[in-house]
């Protein structure tokens, strides 16, 4: 089995507290640009999509994942 | 989760996308379940990339509002998807007009979605999670939901500077056992109640004005799970045991403005060790040592209504069971 190299030290000595919780909260939260997709308009649902897609007389573009692709994939 | 920005990072993507109507939803329910959502997409992804009997039907579908398959692909190369996108927009156009609607007598309504128990005017959070420690990049996001009556639990307090209050305990460990949990590079599993060693989380009031209640969130976790999956059979039962933990440390802030009973502004970060790993959650080929993590909690956007992935498992009323409403587990 191969084993990726992975830093080891536990988060116990982070310090998280009124002064870091920003530092924090960006450092976790991905940049935009790696979150675009949350710019598109989406139906969160086939259903919805279809009925939208029906309505607006045009095509659907459906994006289907193991786990919903605007969740946890 | 690349092909979020290899293949929406690409520009040509997102402008030919608004000759779309772009939805996504998970594959899962869809491919196995019996519905009548479900059977409408099983018609149409059966004649796409994935045909295989059984297997998956992971990836993008350009579909006609009659349910005619016009192209399907599954890549995480924006050209790869451009591509198909553009093959699907030649097939529409030669399409006759009448298989651009939806035709009447079409059922695709599903029996039961989790959406349904959407908490209107409660607490969404958006979750980010990621390692802190290291070079690997890889993050994942999920929501967490609260009622409106929750948030009122949550929130009674008295408002003046200093004054506390304890999360309700079933609500702590609720955000521990399914929110709290190792889904950097996939899926995993939840924490059964009885895995939950530790859940304390506390407000405590900074400032309070007639509008509003400024309040200070702390708090500490720590989950462990010996291995036996401890929550019955669903379609998250494991076929081998699990041993993992999860320990964290939480801090945050938040705005409760008392005339809307709503919160304005919440965001909170858990820094984390976690042990251990799941089937799908990608960790069997790293190292077995601790390992440090953190999440960050802010309010979603109003007009997502995404389900936790884990609602399922919330032990709450006032989630709305496909058996609540009349019909089997259709997942």
């Amino acid at each position: 089995m191969t084993t990726t190299a992975v830093h080891t030290a536990p988060a116990d000595d982070a310090v998280l507290n009124r002064a870091t919780l920003d530092a924090w909260i960006d450092r976790i939260t991905p940049p935009e640009d790696e979150r675009i997709d949350e710019t598109i308009p989406w139906r969160t649902s086939f259903h919805q999509g279809m009925a939208a897609a029906a309505a607006a007389r045009k095509p659907l573009l459906l994006w289907v994942m193991n786990g919903h692709p605007l969740g946890c994939t | 989760m690349a092909g979020r920005r290899s293949v929406w990072g690409d520009e040509r993507v997102r402008e030919l996308a608004q000759q779309f109507v772009c939805a996504a939803d998970e594959t899962w329910r869809l491919q196995n379940g019996k519905d009548a959502e479900c059977r409408f997409f099983q018609k149409i992804a059966s004649q796409g990339h994935y045909q295989a009997k059984g297997g998956t039907r992971q990836g993008y579908y350009a579909i006609a509002p009659n349910g005619t398959l016009l192209a399907s692909a599954n890549s995480r190369s924006g050209e790869a998807i451009l591509a198909m996108m553009k093959r699907a927009l030649v097939a529409w156009d030669a399409l006759d007009a009448t298989r651009h609607v939806l035709p009447a007598d079409t059922p695709f309504e599903p029996e039961h979605r989790w959406e349904a128990s959407y908490p209107t005017g409660g607490l969404v959070f958006m979750r980010y999670v990621r390692d802190i420690l290291g070079s690997d990049r890889r993050w994942n996001r999920d929501y967490a939901w609260f009622t409106r009556d929750e948030v009122k639990e949550l929130t009674s307090l008295p408002p003046r500077p200093g004054a506390t209050r304890d999360w309700p305990q079933r609500l702590a460990a609720r955000l521990a056992r399914f929110h709290l949990v190792d889904n950097v590079r996939g899926q995993t599993l939840p924490f059964a109640a009885g895995e939950i060693e530790r859940a304390d989380l506390r407000f405590t009031v900074v400032r309070a004005t007639d509008d509003a209640i400024d309040l200070e969130l702390t708090g500490k976790t720590h989950a462990v799970a010996k291995g036996p999956w401890l929550l019955g059979k669903t379609d998250w039962t494991p076929t081998e045991d699990f041993p993992r933990t999860m320990t964290t440390t939480i801090f945050g802030r938040a705005r409760f403005n008392r005339r809307s009973q709503r919160f304005v502004t919440f965001s909170f970060a858990a820094l984390g060790t976690r042990t251990g790993r799941t089937g799908n959650d990608g960790r069997n080929k790293e190292s077995p040592e601790p390992t440090a993590m953190g999440f960050a909690f802010s309010l979603a956007r109003g007009d997502v209504t995404l389900a936790p992935t884990f609602l399922e498992f919330y032990p709450d009323k006032w989630v709305k069971r496909p058996h609540d409403l009349g019909y089997g587990e259709h997942k």
